[in-house]
């Protein structure tokens, strides 16, 4: 597994995350980052879950030596990041590579940062949650504020390596009305994002499906995500600025978290549609 | 996961898609408007978009919304009824290049069809598409054109056209698959306003033929708005 080691830890440098939901009763704190929307950023930058834990920094901020390959953000106050003594902006993402220095020195405009890094930090939770509550010494690593000379592992998330992207989607309302060719094919096929795409829709090129649906009786709601199937075999996906209703049978929809990443692919790029079965 | 509930009467069908949205059917129309327009003002916290069409609900959902909430929706009760009102839509019938297609689907030539058109009680069965888009329901079955089988790239805004069962207005340019057969000088469509459209579900149009001169007219008005027209 990749690793990172603590050269040197900073003033009160910790493992957080959005901290303990519904524990007040048992008089067990929240805990978690102490500001919520940098250490969101920088999951969001990462494209983490949202109850990933990140490393947070107050005041003085730590040294870190990358024993591998990496992608990390860095959010919130600016401790004057620099990796391998060149100037690093918080709030971007930057490739890490093995033998990588991050320092940091005192923060200004601010208090605290927050350093996320890609793939999965290899803690436990405690109480649901991997934040550090130093008084009960519970969470985080081992319970306490990161010291000199503590390494963290992470697993990397597999790597894309195709030349597609792949797209989770939940079977819609005409979905069952497929033929079982069809549904093969359409979870099999690898489509292109067409040049007539636009912020209405996707217009998806490739092998069109043999076996199509009848054209509905009545225009039906339709909500951006929601894939079309004209009679021409090659779906449609309704975006951000699209129409509202809409007569073409809505096969399936694309999972919300996953439109954002639709949405990056390049016009001429290629995806593939995943399926997870319905709950 | 699919279950029914009664409301106002009638028997409607849910399904739960993934506690993403929720379809409401019912084969009763004139109940989903009601029940759609219901649910739409009592602002659900749990629901973040309604939208109502001739045969189904969708309500998309939020984090707010569990299957309990099915139990909230069930005792919905049935808002006032706002009065319906008539407007006259004139439209100039020109020579638009889907009139070809029109005549020959319809067997009847241009003259004809206008005339029975303006005969015909049409009635707003559903906002939808784009903004400002009416759905006219009350076309007779013979005038029934289906729709194109490869839409148009770009309508123009105002015009108006058939489509399968409905007369249909297109207040926006946008691409579109109905026949265009005529153009309206006036607007439906009058954002920022709420509704964007000044009419209800249920409102009838008359379509009034007006010729190529009036039309032009009307049109220096500066899209002058449909109740103003008809004020």
């Amino acid at each position: 597994m990749p690793k990172l080691e603590i050269i040197k830890p900073g003033l009160m440098t910790s493992i957080q995350d959005l901290g303990r939901n519904d524990l007040a009763y048992f008089a067990i704190p929240k805990s978690g980052v102490m500001d919520v929307n940098a250490a969101k950023i920088a999951l969001l930058l990462l494209n983490l879950d949202a109850d990933s834990p990140l490393i947070e920094c107050t005041s003085i901020g730590p040294h870190i030596l990358f024993h591998d390959d990496g992608e990390i953000a860095i959010t919130g106050a600016d401790f004057n990041w620099t990796l391998n003594d060149k100037v690093v902006r918080p709030n971007v993402v930057f490739e890490i590579k093995k033998g990588d220095l991050l320092k940091s020195q005192v923060a200004k405009d601010g208090l605290r940062g927050y350093i996320a890094v890609k793939g999965k930090l290899n803690l436990e939770k405690v109480y649901d949650s991997f934040s550090t509550y130093t008084n009960a010494k519970i969470g985080g690593h081992e319970g306490r504020l990161l010291k000199k000379g503590d390494v963290l592992e992470w697993e990397n998330e597999e790597v894309e390596k195709v030349n597609y992207k792949t797209i989770l989607i939940k079977p819609g309302p005409e979905f069952l009305s497929l033929s079982e060719n069809a549904k093969q094919d359409f979870l099999s096929n690898i489509y292109k994002i067409g040049r007539d795409s636009n912020r209405m829709g996707i217009r998806l090129e490739g092998a069109p499906l043999k076996e199509t649906i009848a054209r509905l009786k009545n225009s039906v709601p339709v909500l951006p995500g929601f894939i079309q199937l004209p009679p021409s075999g090659l779906p449609i996906i309704v975006l951000q600025d699209g129409q509202t209703t809409g007569g073409y049978p809505r096969i399936a929809y694309v999972s919300q978290v996953y439109l954002s990443k639709l949405n990056q692919i390049p016009l001429g790029g290629n995806m593939k549609f995943v399926m997870k079965e319905s709950i | 996961m699919s279950r029914s509930l009664q409301l106002f009467d009638s028997t409607i069908e849910i399904d739960n898609y993934n506690n993403d949205f929720l379809i409401l059917k019912s084969a009763d129309r004139s109940v989903i408007r009601k029940i759609g327009k219901a649910i739409f003002y009592k602002k659900f916290p749990f629901v973040e978009e309604v939208i109502v069409t001739e045969v189904e609900i969708c309500l998309k959902l939020n984090q707010y919304f569990d299957t309990s909430k099915i139990e909230e929706i069930a005792k919905i009760e049935s808002g006032e009824n706002a009065k319906v009102k008539t407007y006259i839509l004139p439209v100039f019938f020109g020579d638009q290049e889907d009139w070809a297609a029109v005549e020959s689907f319809i067997g009847l030539e241009k003259g004809e069809i206008i005339a029975s058109l303006m005969s015909m009680d049409f009635s707003i069965s559903m906002f939808g598409f784009l903004p400002g888009f009416l759905y006219l329901d009350g076309l007779e079955k013979p005038f029934h054109v289906p729709r194109k089988a490869v839409p148009s790239k770009y309508v123009k805004a105002n015009s108006v056209a058939i489509g399968g069962q409905y007369l249909g207005v297109y207040a926006l340019d946008s691409p579109g698959g109905w026949h265009v057969i005529g153009h309206t000088p006036v607007s439906v469509l009058q954002t920022p306003a709420l509704p964007p459209v000044l009419l209800n579900l249920d409102d009838r149009i008359i379509i009034q033929s007006i010729e190529e001169e009036e039309y032009e007219v009307l049109l220096q008005k500066n899209q002058i708005g449909l109740k103003e027209y008809n004020a």
